[in-house]
């Protein structure tokens, strides 16, 4: 086998957790090897430029449109991906996807495998997880408790705050027990509420909802965001704050202009996007070396200790190189995502000694409530959300019903409906518009879309699992991805809540309800003769569970596997709970915190 | 010489009134190549245009300091292109036109530096304007005192987290920081001390980027700059494509009167010519004591992108083979 040089530490996987790695450790001086399965050409500004190209000759813009995918000569991607349209099961249409779906239900989101991962798509939604997420089973004697709380994380999550660059205002964000440092601000001040905010918060002032038997009243509050905004001069002790643009150009993407095209691409990079942390780390010490599939994890079976990651390679053009090789440092960080870190281990027979690799499998469940305020309130435009009302997040009634987030869509219909595109469809086939006519009664329904997203806990379960098979191989001969997935009651009880808030804020704002959910829908659920249908919000997380003790987790509360003293599995497979806030910035804020204690173990301290 | 501080304000008057000239040109220029090509040429013409509008707002908070009041709005603000540069010995004219080898020439001779020299009333390079106008400050700050000299009021002042761009603002509160607002200006354009860097790595913790002058002057030698090069070495770095014809060509120093046989062109112009009053009107606001109306002058300035753009891709049926363009005229208000 071919050895390659040692490093101090191998990274497997380049998006946000490994970049972050990769930064710190570099500059703390370690060598650090980053091998990512995807393809590389995305650092540069004109690699970035190709994406926008790719994105914008797509037929159908999903998450993944812009990030090319290499293939092999039978047309199947070396480094396989599920897409938001793998959602058949297994025995039922969808033995050809990459990620097989075991079922009962579709895991409905995606993830993208390229130099700079999935968080190249995200919205750039940026929320710290309210303290009672990290002490569920204390709290509500559901769920599972973290091993450390939100206090621990806090400083890890400024440090996250800083290099994602998010923009908030501390005012408005101590809600549900979130509490900051004093004199804490945000790098930048928020991003400005949208018309469509602001006249939803007007038509809201003074709602009550009844939820679960509790009355609680409703605010519209901004949403952190990482993206660029106006700088806080009082940042960092009055230094201030200098936002980051365009890898390349640093002058573009200073502030967001508007593209509204976050998901999938941002055109000026105004959005956060884990390649500008990726330039910002110490290159003379990073080697990255992209479409590199790791395949194996090597370890002794004495120690546990690992020896080596086995990995095939294969170039742009899509040739194979047949000769697997070895990555080796002194410790190792597997940073590819829930559901391929969870793979990898299984692929090496690493279960843990709880027997958790792969359980625990949770996403954020999206349910999409839609339809048309009294008066125009102009979407389509700007970030796709800027405000939400976070009460729901919290409470008493998470020990019987799911906590949800309501997220407030600056984007009309797209997501729920196709629109703008299906509106025109229906006002010339069904209401018979043309010409003028058509153009004035489009103009004036899309102007009053309006879309709430709820963004549902799901609580760990060990038959939400990925497993492995080997007679399912893909095109490289290895095992992929099976996914075992359900919305439980637990759940489905907090959709049930969740759509009776929906409707009573219809009401009161005076919105026009065009809300359905079709049976047939691949994500419809029901729950006492209500149905609903859910989406993915692309939030995998569960698989290789924080923890106190070694039977009852995979790695500890700094991401360091129990078993094996030389690796760490990091990323959000790491979380015991999902909570309903985006995951991406405690991701990150545990990154932070992993690379600390690397950092330590490296120089001995 | 500047000998009083009316004049000081004449000159900064001036001095505004050249750092915007330059920029219908530029933009002209950029909106003019096609959208496909030329990604290195839009980023360098761009990232000069974005330095000249901090240029404006660097010489906006000098003149605030000093008791001044910038005025953008005042006839004779909007060069009538072709035109000299204020202040300069009138041996070329700066005018409107679309990307080319000529254009960017014109570029270089708007952006040349040379020798300092002793202050005089015309100036050949803008570099000697800014030295003339820095030799006032510190003879008037001797003269009548620093305190008396710089007596505006603060809160005038365009701050950091109200311009975004390259470099960064400098507020502008005595004679130190009046003079390195000036020479930002200066190094920005020419080249610091001689050399073909700007100076914004030691000034602003920015990467290091050549003067406006060196930066086109790639785009005419189809190489980059790199580290070692010299003024005298010229650029030795990689080779760049420069597409000459992937430009919309339009017709030099385009004005609302050429396209009298077209009445959709009419309006448009006219309608770009409004809204661009309308820039000039909030930037004066945001020089006279609203800083933070220079957000919804941004707003502005994108949707001049897009009518400029617009503007350019029409043919000139009386100028075959030429497009329109946006005209830069005063529209009445």
């Amino acid at each position: 086998m071919n050895e390659d040089i040692d490093f101090d530490v191998v990274i497997i996987g380049g998006g946000v957790a490994g970049a972050i790695l990769a930064k710190e450790l570099t500059r703390q001086k370690a060598t650090v090897l980053m091998l990512e399965a995807g393809d590389g050409e995305t650092d540069s500004l004109e690699k970035y430029r190709n994406l926008l190209q790719n994105y914008y000759l797509a037929d159908i813009k999903i998450p993944n449109s812009p990030y090319p995918v290499v293939r092999s000569p039978e047309g199947e991607a070396y480094a396989g991906q599920p897409t938001v349209l793998d959602d058949r099961l297994m025995n039922n249409g969808g033995a050809s996807q990459y990620m097989l779906q075991a079922g009962p239900m579709p895991h409905r989101s995606s993830y993208t495998r390229i130099l700079g991962g999935t968080v190249l798509h995200w919205l750039g939604t940026c929320l710290r997880m309210v303290p009672e997420n990290f002490e569920m089973e204390k709290r509500f004697r559901c769920g599972r408790n973290w091993p450390l709380d939100y206090w621990t994380l806090q400083k890890h999550y400024q440090k996250a705050e800083e290099e994602i660059g998010v923009s908030a205002d501390v005012s408005e964000q101590g809600y549900l027990g979130i509490e900051f440092e004093e004199d804490y601000v945000f790098p930048m001040h928020r991003v400005p509420p949208s018309y469509l905010d602001k006249v939803l918060q007007r038509r809201l002032r003074g709602m009550v909802a009844l939820h679960a038997g509790h009355k609680l009243p409703l605010q519209v509050v901004s949403t952190p965001q990482g993206r660029n905004s106006t700088p806080n001069r009082f940042f960092n002790g009055g230094h201030g704050f200098k936002p980051k643009g365009a890898v390349g150009n640093p002058e573009v993407g200073q502030r967001c202009i508007g593209n509204s095209s976050c998901v999938p691409i941002c055109p000026v990079q105004a959005k956060y996007n884990p390649l500008k942390t990726l330039a910002s780390a110490t290159r003379e010490h990073l080697q990255v070396s992209a479409r590199c599939v790791a395949s194996k994890v090597h370890w002794d079976k004495e120690s546990g200790d690992i020896t080596g990651v086995e990995y095939i390679s294969y170039d742009a053009q899509g040739r194979l190189n047949l000769e697997p090789k070895k990555a080796r440092g002194r410790l190792y960080v597997l940073a590819a995502h829930a559901v391929e870190n969870a793979k990898l281990l299984l692929n090496s027979g690493i279960r843990s000694s709880s027997g958790l690799v792969g359980k625990n499998l949770m996403d954020h469940p999206v349910m999409l409530t839609w339809g048309l305020m009294p008066e125009p309130v102009w979407s389509y435009r700007g970030p796709g959300s800027t405000s939400g009302i976070p009460i729901f997040a919290a409470g008493a009634f998470r020990a019987d019903s799911a906590a949800f987030r309501i997220e407030i869509g600056n984007w009309g219909w797209n997501w729920a409906a196709g629109a703008p595109y299906s509106t025109v469809d229906d006002l010339v086939h069904r209401k018979n518009l043309f010409g003028q006519g058509l153009r004035d009664r489009l103009g004036e329904e899309a102007a009053r879309h309006i879309r709430f997203g709820f963004l549902f806990e799901q609580l760990p379960t060990s038959t939400n699992r990925v497993e492995v098979d080997p007679g399912q191989k893909d095109v490289l001969g290895i095992p992929r991805p099976i996914v075992h997935y359900d919305v439980d009651e637990y759940t489905r009880r907090g959709m049930s809540h969740a759509k009776s808030v929906s409707d009573q804020i219809f009401r009161f704002a005076g919105i026009e309800d065009h809300t359905h959910y079709n049976p047939a829908d691949p994500g419809y659920v029901d729950h006492d003769g209500e149905g609903f249908v859910y989406f993915g919000a692309g939030h995998f997380g569960g698989t290789h569970v924080m923890g106190t003790r070694p039977e009852t987790s995979v790695v500890d509360s700094y991401q360091q596997s129990w078993d094996h003293k030389n690796l760490y599995i990091v990323g959000c497979g790491s979380f015991p709970t999902m909570g309903t806030e985006n995951p991406t910035l405690t991701m990150a804020a545990m990154a932070y915190r992993t690379a600390e204690s690397i950092s330590a173990r490296l120089t001995g301290k | 010489m500047i000998l009083s501080v009316s004049q000081l304000h004449d000159f900064l008057q001036d001095a505004l009134k050249l750092e915007h000239m330059t920029i219908p040109p530029y933009l002209t220029a950029m909106y003019s190549l096609h959208e496909s090509a030329n990604d290195l040429a839009r980023d360098i013409i761009r990232s000069v245009v974005l330095e000249e509008m901090l240029h404006m707002a660097l010489v906006a908070n000098v003149c605030n300091a000093v008791g001044g009041s910038p005025c953008l709005t005042r006839q004779g603000f909007l060069a009538d292109y072709p035109a000299p540069l204020p202040r300069s010995e009138g041996d070329f004219e700066v005018s409107i036109q679309s990307f080319s080898p000529d254009a960017v020439k014109m570029f270089l001779k708007i952006e040349r530096a040379t020798a300092p020299q002793d202050d005089d009333d015309s100036f050949e390079t803008i570099g000697r304007f800014y030295s003339a106008v820095q030799a006032g400050l510190r003879r008037l700050a001797a003269e009548i005192g620093e305190h008396q000299l710089f007596s505006g009021d603060p809160k005038r002042q365009i701050q950091p987290e109200h311009y975004y761009g390259p470099g960064e603002i400098v507020v502008v509160t005595d004679l130190e920081s009046a003079l390195e607002a000036l020479e930002t200006i200066k190094d920005q354009g020419e080249g610091d001390c001689h050399t073909i860097w700007d100076g914004d790595d030691f000034r602003f913790q920015e990467a290091r980027e050549p003067a406006h002058f060196f930066r086109f002057q790639q785009l005419l030698a189809g190489r980059l700059y790199q580290t070692g090069d010299t003024p005298s070495t010229g650029p030795s770095g990689r080779e760049i494509e420069v597409d000459w014809t992937a430009v919309y060509r339009c017709v030099e120093n385009p004005k609302v009167s050429m396209y009298g046989e077209e009445p959709d062109l009419v309006s448009h112009a006219r309608e770009f010519n409004h809204l661009y009053g309308d820039l000039l009107r909030l930037l004066e606001r945001a020089f006279n004591g609203n800083p933070e109306t220079l957000q919804s002058a941004a707003i502005r300035m994108r949707e001049l992108g897009f009518r400029a753009v617009e503007l350019l891709r029409q043919p000139l049926p009386c100028e075959p083979g030429l497009n329109a363009g946006p005209t830069f005229e005063y529209e009445a208000f």
